[in-house]
């Protein structure tokens, strides 16, 4: 009696004209990531955000967005890559920046609405867009930080889809990291990840100091799963969060 | 291959200037003047003019005993044209020009090494090179020898085309009188005490004696008398001015057809530029306004080039974002030569944005969010909130530093400006506050922590710096940095923990 794997060569050889290795799982093509720094979310993302994608980061005020963005952009810029922060509403602290570990000389720093009177939200977005678009047809930015974190839900929704959808493929196609930073998803199927952070809980309440935040983050969307081989079976699923904390800069090393 | 200067002496040089569009002058007897009225001298006098009896140094008054003599004032402007003109002739022959004229004399020294295959002997070259200053209305002589002081002194010592080979300098310098070495007052009289008066006496003292006397200045004309001293070439760089005028018939007014007129400015400059193997650095243009008023601009990219759509486009970008006030008459585009970088890149660096098309993009970029606000952020050394500049992005090619560190930090977003806040006090601390129409309860607050102060008054510190954790009704979470005006009694959220 023939074995399985014999019989399984003997089906494919047979079908091999029509369909191409008909019972051998395909392999699935490798998606570069860059590491984020933050060694718990690299753990829970397989290595970091995807490469030539958007990466969605959703919180409210406080959990630790900013934080996380600028981690990932001092990593980049510590590895000599160019990178640009549309700062739509001109919140960038670069004092905290640069105590995060960026190189201010590789950083681009976009502030919209700075110096015109007209501060409505509505113009800032509209720069902010903008700006992206021409960042993207540049090209040679590693990570363009659109941060959309201080505009409520209102603004941000109503960005057209077709919008997203053209940051996707031009960030497919330069292989650049686009990360967003909102307060709701906005971005929909053309994020090629969405990490929802929670709102966290300060650490070591007993001090006298504000030392610094603990944050929780769970992965709710995930296009690019790493892994060789497309399993033909569902794989047993976990709650894909991680937990880290971040620490202010007087509060010291421990 | 042995070096060879030929050195051009043109004596006399403020008449021969003056008398370049004069040639009818030329026979008769001509003085320059020289100095303030009514102080003036004969500084320069052709051959006819010493013949009469004129002498330098002789005044004016002096001068108008001599009726039939000319008497032209000194033009520095028509001296420099000259020079010009004869350092452009001397530079058809080598491009090592130096020149070394003094007051009343131009002295050019030419580096010939080499170039017998080109202009023939050094005799043929340098009968050549009189014939093209005679052509120009000058008259002068010419030295070629291999020691560049050499050549020097002989030029000013004979007439004509002297041609002198290496290790015969001595000898023919030695009947040439003291004067042609420039001799301080003091040094010509010791050696009219001496008895000295050819270099060739000079050159046969006693070196160690010559320095006993007159220290080592002695030692350095001596080797001058003999044709041994040394000299390091310095080569004259002639100024490069790119610059290109346009004066429009018709005043315009649309950017869009000055452009045309630009390309073809900006064609010109760039072929001009390229020819000496440089590039653009940077562009001024200057617009003749109606109303006599004018409007300059400069654009200067990141690395120079000489791509004609590149300036075009960042040209374009810099009148749109300021444009000119009223319709343009004229236009002056002058250029800064720089050389043609090239950035080598590494197979394994990563990839960054191209300079020239970063330019244009940090264009459209400034033009839609403002000047100053597209850079990078430069820290300041100062406790001032806010303490950082933006200057114009680049591109840092040069390695990143390694700052990793095993802690993360925290990030602060920074609202400009600090938004109000109605804040409810209860035993000195903040228990509640309501922040964009919304009500907190403070959990816990640090502080608070005096700051605006001066160190000379150590009673006045006008801001309390709180930290604030609270939470809404809705669960929602601030974690906020929190300052009080003391002076003006009012709460303002300035930077988000995020």
């Amino acid at each position: 009696m023939p074995s399985a794997q014999h019989l399984r060569a003997h089906i494919e050889a047979n079908l091999a004209q029509r369909i191409p290795s008909a019972l051998t799982p395909l392999p699935r093509l490798q998606h570069p990531v860059a590491p984020t720094g933050i060694p718990e979310l690299d753990a829970l993302l397989d290595g970091g955000l995807p490469v030539g994608a958007i990466s969605e980061i959703v919180g409210p005020e406080c959990s630790g967005r900013t934080s996380l963005a600028l981690t990932f952009v001092a990593s980049m810029t510590q590895a000599g890559k160019v990178c640009a922060w549309v700062d739509v509403s001109d919140t960038l602290h670069p004092e905290s920046a640069a105590a995060l570990g960026v190189d201010l000389s590789r950083l681009l720093w976009i502030r919209c609405g700075a110096a015109t009177l007209n501060r409505k939200s509505w113009s800032r977005l509209e720069q902010g867009l903008r700006v992206s678009d021409l960042l993207l047809q540049a090209g040679g930015f590693s990570c363009i930080v659109l941060d959309l974190g201080s505009l409520s839900a209102e603004y941000a929704l109503r960005v057209p889809l077709a919008t997203w959808f053209r940051f996707r493929a031009a960030a497919e196609r330069l292989q650049s990291n686009v990360v967003l930073l909102t307060q709701h998803g906005c971005s929909r199927n053309s994020a090629g990840l969405v990490l929802r952070l929670d709102p966290g809980s300060r650490l070591n309440p007993h001090s006298t100091v504000f030392t610094g935040l603990h944050h929780r983050a769970e992965v709710t969307r995930q296009r690019f799963p790493q892994g060789d081989i497309l399993p033909l079976r569902k794989p047993p699923q976990s709650v894909p969060a991680a937990q880290w904390q971040t620490k202010t800069v007087w509060a010291g090393q421990r | 291959m042995t070096t060879r200067y030929a050195c051009l002496v043109a004596q006399e040089f403020p008449l021969q200037a003056l008398l370049r569009f004069r040639p009818e002058s030329r026979p008769k007897p001509v003085a320059v003047l020289d100095g303030e009225p009514p102080f003036e001298q004969v500084c320069s006098l052709n051959r006819p003019a010493l013949t009469l009896g004129i002498a330098p140094g002789m005044t004016k008054l002096e001068m108008e005993m001599f009726p039939n003599a000319i008497v032209l004032t000194r033009s520095r402007a028509l001296e420099s044209a000259a020079r010009a003109a004869l350092l452009e002739c001397a530079g058809t022959f080598s491009p090592r020009v130096e020149d070394q004229s003094s007051d009343g004399y131009f002295i050019c020294v030419i580096d010939i090494t080499g170039t017998e295959i080109l202009f023939g002997s050094p005799q043929v070259l340098g009968e050549s090179l009189l014939k093209k200053t005679h052509a120009l209305g000058i008259q002068a002589s010419i030295a070629i020898s291999s020691n560049f002081q050499a050549a020097r002194c002989l030029a000013r010592g004979h007439s004509g085309v002297l041609f002198v080979p290496q290790g015969r300098e001595g000898a023919a310098l030695a009947p040439l009188p003291l004067t042609v070495l420039d001799l301080s007052p003091e040094h010509a009289e010791t050696f009219a005490m001496w008895g000295i008066t050819t270099l060739g006496e000079l050159a046969c003292l006693k070196e160690t004696e010559l320095i006993a006397r007159l220290g080592q200045a002695g030692k350095e004309l001596r080797l001058l008398a003999r044709g041994e001293s040394p000299h390091l070439f310095t080569a004259l760089e002639a100024d490069f001015p790119l610059e290109e005028r346009v004066e429009l018939d018709v005043p315009v007014e649309l950017l869009d057809s000055l452009l045309f007129i630009l390309g073809v400015m900006l064609d010109q400059l760039i072929v001009r530029a390229q020819s000496r193997i440089l590039a653009l650095a940077s562009i001024t243009l200057r617009l003749d306004l109606q109303g006599g008023t004018s409007h300059s601009r400069t654009v200067q990219p990141a690395l120079p080039n000489t791509d004609r759509k590149l300036w075009l486009k960042l040209i374009h970008l810099d009148l749109q974002a300021h444009p000119p006030q009223a319709a343009i008459e004229a236009l002056t585009l002058s250029a800064q030569p720089g050389s043609t970088s090239k950035v080598q890149l590494g197979l394994f660096s990563p990839q960054v944005p191209e300079p020239m098309r970063l330019d244009v993009t940090l264009a459209r970029i400034r033009s839609i969010v403002g000047e100053g606000n597209a850079g990078r952020a430069v820290l300041q050394d100062t406790h001032h909130p806010d303490a950082f500049r933006v200057e114009p992005f680049t591109v840092a090619f040069s390695p990143a530093a390694d700052r990793k560190s095993g802690t993360q930090r925290l990030a602060m977003r920074q609202l400009r400006p600090p938004e109000l806040v109605i804040v409810n006090v209860r035993n000195l601390q903040p228990e509640s506050f309501v922040f964009r129409e919304k009500r907190y309860t403070v959990e816990r607050a640090y502080g608070p922590w005096s700051s605006a102060g001066d160190w000379w008054k150590p009673t006045l510190w006008s801001l309390e710096q709180w930290d604030l954790v609270a939470r809404a009704h809705d669960a929602s979470w601030l974690c906020c940095c929190m300052t009080r005006d003391l002076m003006q009694e009012r709460w303002q959220v300035e930077a988000l923990y995020d």
